[in-house]
């Protein structure tokens, strides 16, 4: 009523104004701003450096820099850049020889085809100057199998022997289809027997100073903030030898901080794009925006174990009530596709006859079929992060049509990886994410993973039988046969209800040329270009 | 003065003990294995059971603590879980980062609060106290996370002034610092005002006046230093919640420092990491209290007096 109010009502009107005016700034600045203040290549469209440096930022920082280590994903984007496995997957996710030149599958006392003999490509080099030889792979595949981190990417090779100084053979416990996959992953990866020799009295030095063969050579790491990557100038592979010389590797964790600093020009690639920033980015003519559909399965994840969720009748009536086209809208932002299949559609064996698209009607007549009363059910949905939360609200909504009285819970990921892996819940929203069916299986539903990461704790032989004969079938048609027929026997059983698979969301600056992600979040930095 | 100091330093041995324990029994009986943190949802059953006798999980808290506490005697940190490397390793690295920002935001928070909090007592009732006070209201009641998604957006993405991420150079500092600081700028430039109001109207202030000393000398002679005991108590004690917000201003600013580490160790149930930075942040809230103790002895005599 006095002056004194009537000023600080005016401040705070001001305040508003301020944050207002910052926040439409931020929508529609990122392009406005540039063709305002540039008269030609400014630090906002071209390179935050310059043209032989190009700046990544990711929200996570890798646990370490030994590639058998850790099974992290920020772990995993940096040793594709400074190691290589013997093979790699190709852009639609199929294993291909990388060091390896050449390789012949034999037979063994038994008749099984269990005995792999690889020869590497001549004259590769690690960044030390020295020559790869058998030697280092033998070291190196022992080493991984020490680390408990990547055990189920090593578990298969029961024998490593050196043959000559370019052979080597492997032996695997049975017929592997899994084996060249299981290559490619970074725990794999080849290291210096020399630097392995040395582990005994450095238990660091893997992690300290990292040397590969890869594209780009370790520089340093400033923990926390930044790790710098140079080329390697001896790359054995002519082709795929890194166009761009210097790689800046920033940790920025905040996912609206990383659209800021990618639209204010300090960056020029973002791995993870905050969904919520990405109608901005957009409309920003400076930025690329890619988006592909990942291979990543999100779900309900539902206790089989539990009453009344051991009933198939439920299963199916819940699986059949959710609307996941609104699950997509809402949890997503929209950028993802719903899930039509019990495992991940884009990979091989995908199937989705005897799936139950959204259908209230029909979930009703599961429910009818159970002949118990819904209200009596209690299905608490543990969530870990507010994707999960926004998730959880629209099945809560779409199950009280059904008279279900679904709550939500929230846990941090530490206490929701724990509770969910000893089957200490009704409910979660949860995910796998892996570059191949048969992995996708075997951690998902294989009955001996009951405790870790079978996590419906679906206990099925028939399907138990079906994973471990993908797993053994190398020809790639049969496989194919039998993964589809294990996925038809999930859609049947219904062990949870799977919701969407998100999409990978990567933004750069539109001068960064041959960019590409693959359905697993691979890129490709040695091809990018300026 | 050396033996009170040499006393204080000695009472922080059995605090870092006693926090460590407490620290270290809270961590362990939270829900949430650090072996399936670590492996996540591909751990298979027996790497996770081959992680936790790796790291000596399977142990009993007690005998955890005692193999902790007897390396922690002899200067070691122990080892992280999750990247295997040595704590002090992890936490010397992001040391500097958190004391340029806690500095900066306490520079920054000073340099602004205490004339802010003079010119109030002084101005009292008037345009000026009330600016004063709206803005300490401000600063008070806005959340760090928000004011420093509104700066970044101003000052790093439309104008372009200062850096969106990393810690490269003096200018890194600036916004996190006053993000940081805004919130202990409200506090000290309240406290500096009552504490101003209350020296201003004794009566030794009448009498310097009445002898015909300027307002503006009486102000800066005989009411700041007395007014300045409350401002430095506060200013210690803005040490820790600075501490405290750093978790959140390093998170916005990508700054790699103690804050950030601490959080990321949490979630991961990295214990001996935690651990770590929870006695770096004792250690430090310890010294502080110290140095304002022996602060007060410069400020006012009589405090003097009694240490010697």
């Amino acid at each position: 009523m006095s002056k004194k109010t009537r000023l600080l009502s005016l401040a705070l009107v001001l305040l508003l104004c301020l944050s207002i005016f910052s926040g439409c700034g931020g929508d529609g600045g990122g392009g406005g701003e540039t063709g305002g203040d540039s008269g030609g290549t400014s630090k906002k469209t071209g390179p935050a450096v310059d043209k032989d440096t190009v700046v990544i930022c990711t929200a996570d920082e890798t646990p370490s820099l030994t590639t058998a280590g850790h099974n992290a994903v920020a772990g995993d984007y940096v040793n594709k850049l400074t190691h290589n496995g013997l093979f790699r997957l190709d852009r639609d996710l199929n294993p291909i020889p990388d060091l390896v030149a050449e390789y012949n599958v034999l037979k063994d006392d038994k008749g099984e085809e269990s005995i792999w003999e690889l020869k590497l490509h001549e004259g590769i080099k690690f960044h030390d100057g020295s020559v790869m030889t058998a030697d280092d792979v033998v070291a190196s595949l022992e080493h991984a199998k020490q680390s408990p981190d990547i055990q189920s990417y090593t578990q298969s090779i029961v024998k490593i022997e050196k043959i000559d100084d370019l052979s080597i053979r492997l032996t695997t416990d049975g017929p592997s289809a899994s084996l060249m996959y299981d290559l490619s992953h970074h725990g794999n990866y080849i290291n210096p027997k020399a630097q392995l020799d040395k582990l005994a009295e450095d238990k660091e030095i893997l992690n300290n100073n990292p040397i590969g063969a890869g594209p780009y050579k370790f520089v340093e790491w400033n923990r926390g903030e930044q790790l710098k990557f140079t080329a390697h100038e001896e790359y054995f592979n002519a082709e795929r030898a890194p166009k761009i010389k210097n790689i800046v590797w920033r940790i920025i964790p905040e996912g609206s901080s990383r659209t800021i600093a990618l639209e204010s020009g300090d960056v020029d690639y973002i791995i993870e794009t905050d969904s919520n920033s990405l109608e901005q980015l957009e409309k920003n003519s400076d930025v690329t925006v890619m988006k592909v559909p990942s291979v990543s399965h999100n779900w309900l994840c539902i206790n089989n174990e539990k009453a009344p969720f051991d009933d198939i009748n439920v299963r199916k009536a819940i699986q059949a009530a959710i609307n996941k086209e609104d699950v997509v809208t809402v949890a997503l932002n929209g950028t993802g596709i719903i899930a039509e299949s019990q495992t991940p559609t884009g990979m091989l064996g995908e199937y989705t006859e005897g799936f139950d698209a959204y259908n209230v009607e029909l979930a009703k007549e599961y429910m009818a079929k159970w002949g118990g009363d819904p209200a009596t059910i209690e299905l608490d949905m543990i969530c870990s992060n507010d994707t999960k939360r926004r998730a959880a609200g629209v099945i809560q909504d779409n199950l009280r049509e059904l008279g279900i009285e679904a709550t939500i819970s929230s846990m941090d990921l530490a206490t929701y990886l724990s509770q969910t892996a000893d089957g200490n819940f009704t409910g979660f929203i949860g995910g796998y994410t892996s570059n191949e069916m048969m992995s996708f299986l075997k951690g998902v539903y294989l009955s001996s993973n009951i405790g870790s990461s079978n996590k419906t704790r679906l206990n099925d032989p028939a399907l138990d039988e079906l994973i471990i004969k993908a797993t053994q079938t190398l020809d790639q048609g049969e496989r194919e046969k039998v993964l589809q027929e294990a996925t038809k026997l999930l859609n049947d059983l219904c062990p949870q209800m799977p919701l969407y698979q998100d999409n990978i969301l990567s933004t750069h600056k539109a001068e960064l040329k041959n960019t590409f992600i693959t359905a697993g979040g691979t890129f490709f930095a040695q091809e990018w270009e300026w | 003065m050396w033996k009170y100091i040499l006393k204080r330093l000695l009472y922080m041995i059995p605090v870092l003990f006693g926090v460590s324990f407490l620290v270290f029994l809270i961590l362990s009986l939270a829900p949430g294995d650090p072996a399936k943190a670590i492996l996540g949802d591909q751990g298979t059953p027996e790497a996770i059971a081959q992680l936790r006798e790796e790291l000596g999980l399977n142990d009993p808290i007690l005998v955890q603590y005692f193999r902790y506490a007897k390396n922690l005697v002899r200067g070691d940190l122990g080892m992280s879980y999750k990247t295997k490397g040595p704590v002090s390793k992890e936490i010397i690295a992001r040391v500097p980062t958190t004391l340029k920002l806690t500095l900066s935001a306490i520079i920054i928070a000073v340099i602004v609060a205490i004339p802010l909090g003079i010119i109030a007592a002084v101005k009292q009732n008037t345009i000026f106290d009330g600016l004063s006070m709206f803005i300490a209201l401000i600063g008070i009641s806005i959340p760090i996370f928000w004011l420093g998604l509104l700066l970044l957006a101003q000052f790093a993405q439309k104008l372009g002034w200062f850096p969106a991420a990393g810690a490269d150079s003096w200018k890194s500092f600036v916004l996190p610092g006053f993000a940081l600081g805004f919130h202990s700028m409200a506090s000290i430039a309240r406290i500096t005002r009552s504490s101003m109001l209350e020296v201003i109207r004794q009566d030794y202030i009448r009498t310097a006046r009445s002898k015909g000393m300027t307002y503006n000398n009486v102000v800066r002679k005989h009411a700041l230093p007395n007014a300045l005991i409350p401002t430095i108590t506060v200013t210690g004690l803005q040490v820790g919640y600075l501490l405290a917000g750093s978790v959140l201003t390093e998170t916005v600013f990508s700054l790699p420092g103690i804050g950030r580490l601490i959080i990321y160790s949490i979630q991961g149930r990295d214990i001996p990491v935690v651990l770590g930075c929870i006695l770096v942040f004792t250690i430090a809230f310890s010294v502080v209290n110290l140095l304002v103790d022996l602060l007060y002895a410069y400020v006012d005599p009589r405090i003097k007096a009694q240490y010697s």
